[in-house]
């Protein structure tokens, strides 16, 4: 796994490119934990993320819970059709902001 | 195939690199070999993570697949302690950010997504087996 960060403005756009299952999410869950609450907006580029497990989903929901107690807002975009249907069984796809990509994630947490 | 993984979460990538190339030699459909993938390694996890004390740092999984006419035959074989995933409560999908509950996820995949789970335990050992169907019951085109 691969967490690349780029500002856009005051927005933290993090690429995550690989897996995101138990043995890799930690690395994320460091990034997220350091910036989410502490830049006004986070958004999850997933246009490379090739697979998640719930050790992902459990980074981040820790990251959503975090931005609600710290007033940062937490957006995800490009979700792959694999990627996408582990939130949706998870019940995860109404709890998270997800927008088909940066551009549209980039409007909704402006 | 059969697999045998340490007990280390270290493990889950070289298991990955194991199911894809049964799924790819099989020419499993990419839906289906993700199922495998993401079932394969939530049971993987969860035996590592609380099927066995610190110090059974030496135990084994065995994972063993296997093609069928109609799908996929999965076996996952520990050494840990007695544990039925199947008797374990499903998790509440409908609980806001702040309630939702950490866990519980990984068994929720393996019902959803899998079929015809059997749980027994023998000689100290759970054997957990299920199917992966496929839908045109041969390899993709």
């Amino acid at each position: 796994m691969r967490v690349d960060e780029t500002m856009e403005g005051e927005v933290l756009i993090l690429a995550v490119q690989g897996r995101l299952d138990s043995n890799t999410s930690k690395e994320l869950d460091e990034v997220l934990t350091a910036q989410v609450g502490s830049k006004p907006a986070v958004v999850l580029d997933f246009s490379g993320l090739e697979y998640i497990s719930s050790a992902g989903l459990r980074v981040l929901l820790k990251a959503a819970k975090q931005g609600r107690a710290g007033g940062g807002k937490l957006a995800l975009c490009a979700l792959s059709p694999h990627v996408r249907e582990v939130f949706d069984i998870s019940g995860f796809s109404s709890i998270f902001s997800i927008h088909a990509d940066r551009a549209a994630a980039l409007a909704a947490v402006q | 195939m059969e697999l045998v993984l340490r007990n280390d979460l270290g493990e889950i990538e070289r298991l990955a690199v194991a199911v894809d190339r049964f799924c790819r030699d099989e020419a499993l459909p990419d839906d289906a070999a993700f199922h495998l993938n993401l079932v394969l390694e939530e049971l993987v996890t969860n035996i590592v993570s609380y099927g066995y004390d610190a110090q059974d740092s030496g135990k084994e999984i065995a994972v063993r697949l296997q093609r069928e006419p109609a799908g996929i035959a999965v076996e996952v074989i520990d050494e840990g302690r007695a544990f039925d995933p199947l008797s374990a409560p499903e998790p509440d999908l409908e609980a806001s950010v702040e309630e939702r509950p950490i866990g519980g996820l990984g068994v929720h995949f393996l019902r959803t997504l899998m079929h015809d789970l059997r749980y027994h335990r023998a000689e100290g050992r759970n054997h957990l087996f299920f199917r992966k169907p496929l839908a045109d019951g041969g390899p993709a085109a």
